[in-house]
């Protein structure tokens, strides 16, 4: 039966590699497009932030004339003295104000301009500087420092793994997010094109009038949406490995960079593994709908809800740590998901990853069993 | 030989059954060509994909050269070719790489897969396309390939539904002659088409369907003298006429 599957397999496949259209979304979309997302997106960054940081701002300093708190604001920013109404920043002191008295400073600025915001933000730091400097000086008047005011020190003892704290915790918030997505995409066109699709173009009736068995056809398509599956999601992880290496693309993936973070060979099998299940269940599924529609837009119309689902889970389990909790495992996607997040953060379970694998196996064979009924009945033929 | 006796389909759906066949028998013979006639919804399809063992008859009997459809399907399938108009192949595969792959599925070997591919080449004038990607060939060629994917295993019993819809003349053409061809190489073929002119052309034997019966069924003159009609269409039209008065 599995060589007779290997013929539907090798046939889609070869007419895949030679689609340049389909080799585009399958494979270079996921390759390239997160690095342009990412090595954009800091490119933009830094050059927002380098032009907020050489711009020269028009600030109003309303009740206090101290020099002092000129000068540290000119050692932080660029500036030059306007009046509140010309002003990119208001900084009010109250009117009865004198250096050393307990005041409230209002910030006048608009939130919409991101340059306004970097302003305000230097500001609250110089304004923290100076209430600092005038403590100084008030402390000295006793013959004590500010120092002699820090009775405690806090010092952090990090128990997390090391590729957590050298930004993997980063990785496992964003990676297996991208990765289902594109792997369900990815799946999405070849299935439905494969069976729905040939239902359309009336192949799918001479394909059931030969030797092999429909059984074997059903396998063979559904190996060959899985293949489709796991090549775009191992693009979209290449995609973000090539962004990790990139100087600019790493520091818009996580801030201060991915320098220091490796994918060991463990986490690297683990995810492999992980992948390899999804890819299956994501392949059974989609052409179960598939082979259910009777065109390719009622197939749509049927897989772009679970879709949505996928989206979704992703975005809500992107914040969530590795959970301890066993039943989640055993839920596809949500168990795709946390074992990535195990990899990445080096803190991977064996149990999660059987139950994981397990899990999403078993319900790719019940899909996988279900398409091979429905090509051995007459149903998988009904186009209206 | 196809012999259909008192065959009978219907199709379940959650609301309601519709007999799209009920009760038809007719016999294609050898070396002839039958023609299955009658309006969208006659039933015609549905007749042809049980010959094909795509689907199972509720009642009656269909063999394929004395075998059953329903307990020898693969044996049956190893004899009939089948083509049907709603086909549209496309992809990047070419014509030899689409061949290639149904004589796998057809489990032959591929000295004999190369040697056939090559006489239908010859045969349906299609040597020089045969390496050009199916979505880059025109209608006519498309289906010229789409001929030699259905006769690649040397079927004897050649069924085509509709193979001339969606043609134009000159593809038209290639399917009228290549029936002829069949015909004459004595292969028993059945077709299924609404377009009279062509079946007139090419049957020896009708059998008019109308909502899932069969009116009539025959050699074309024999029909044409017993309802004194003088052609095809004529006849057609008296007998769904009939057909609606007297359901």
């Amino acid at each position: 039966m599995m060589n007779d599957a290997l013929i539907i397999l090798n046939k889609e496949l070869k007419n895949l590699f030679k689609d340049k259209r389909t080799l585009f979304s399958t494979f270079l979309l996921p390759l390239v497009v997160l690095p342009i997302i990412f090595i954009g997106m800091g490119t933009v960054l830094s050059s927002m932030e380098k032009d907020a940081q050489e711009s020269t701002y028009a600030i109003a300093i309303v009740g206090n004339p101290d020099p002092l708190f000129s000068d540290l604001l000119s050692a932080h920013l660029s500036w030059k003295g306007t009046s509140p109404e010309k002003a990119d920043l208001t900084i009010t002191f109250p009117p009865s104000y004198a250096p050393g008295t307990t005041a409230q400073v209002i910030l006048t600025f608009d939130s919409s301009s991101r340059k306004n915001q970097y302003a305000s933000q230097v500001a609250t730091q110089v304004i923290s500087a100076y209430e600092l400097e005038l403590a100084r000086k008030l402390l000295s008047l006793f013959g004590l420092s500010h120092e002699d005011l820090d009775t405690l020190e806090v010092a952090y003892d990090d128990t997390a793994s090391e590729a957590a704290q050298s930004g993997g915790s980063m990785l496992a918030m964003l990676v297996p997010y991208f990765m289902v997505i594109f792997l369900f995409a990815g799946s999405m066109n070849a299935g439905l094109d494969t069976t729905s699709g040939e239902k359309e173009r009336g192949s799918l009736a001479v394909l059931l009038v030969n030797q092999v068995s429909r059984t074997s056809i059903a396998w063979g398509k559904i190996l060959y949406v899985s293949v489709v599956a796991l090549c775009s999601a191992s693009a979209t992880f290449l995609g973000l490995l090539i962004t990790m290496y990139l100087p600019s693309g790493s520091a818009a993936l996580v801030p201060g960079g991915l320098e220091g973070v490796a994918i060991g060979s463990t986490a690297l099998w683990v995810i492999i593994a992980t992948l390899l299940s999804t890819a299956l269940l994501s392949a059974s599924v989609v052409t179960l709908l598939g082979c259910i529609a009777k065109t390719v837009k009622e197939g749509s119309s049927y897989v772009m809800p679970l879709y949505m689902l996928v989206v979704l889970v992703g975005v809500t389990t992107m914040y969530m740590d590795p959970s301890q909790n066993v039943l989640l495992f055993f839920i596809p996607i949500v168990n795709t998901i946390f074992m990535m997040k195990e990899s990445f953060m080096g803190m991977v379970v064996a149990s999660h990853l059987l139950i994981t694998i397990l899990s999403n196996l078993a319900f790719a064979m019940v899909g996988a069993m279900l398409v091979s009924r429905l090509f051995n009945s007459e149903r998988i033929l009904q186009t209206v | 030989m196809i012999e259909v006796k008192n065959l009978s389909k219907s199709y379940k759906s959650h609301k309601s059954i519709k007999r799209v066949v009920q009760d038809i028998s007719f016999t294609a013979h050898d070396g002839q060509v039958f023609g299955l006639l009658g309006p969208n919804g006659a039933g015609k399809t549905t007749t042809l994909r049980t010959i094909a063992t795509l689907l199972q008859p509720d009642s009656g009997i269909v063999t394929v050269d004395g075998l059953d459809v329903v307990t020898q399907s693969r044996a049956v399938r190893d004899r009939i070719g089948f083509l049907t108009g709603e086909m549209r192949l496309t992809g990047q595969l070419t014509g030899r790489e689409l061949l290639r792959f149904f004589g796998q599925l057809d489990h032959m070997a591929k000295d004999r897969v190369e040697r056939r591919m090559q006489e239908l080449a010859n045969d349906l004038e299609m040597t020089q396309y045969l390496d050009t990607p199916i979505a880059k060939l025109s209608s006519g060629v498309t289906q010229k390939v789409s001929i030699a994917v259905s006769l690649l295993h040397e079927p004897h019993v050649i069924i085509f539904d509709e193979p001339t819809s969606n043609l134009d003349v000159m593809a038209t053409k290639i399917v009228s002659d290549f029936i002829r061809a069949a015909k004459k190489a004595g292969k028993c073929v059945v077709l299924s088409t609404h377009i009279l002119s062509d079946a007139q052309r090419l049957c020896d034997r009708v059998g008019i369907m109308h909502e899932g019966k069969l009116l009539c069924e025959g050699p074309l003159q024999q029909l044409l003298q017993e309802h004194g009609t003088h052609d095809l269409e004529e006849l057609f039209f008296r007998l769904v006429q009939e057909g609606r008065e007297h359901p």
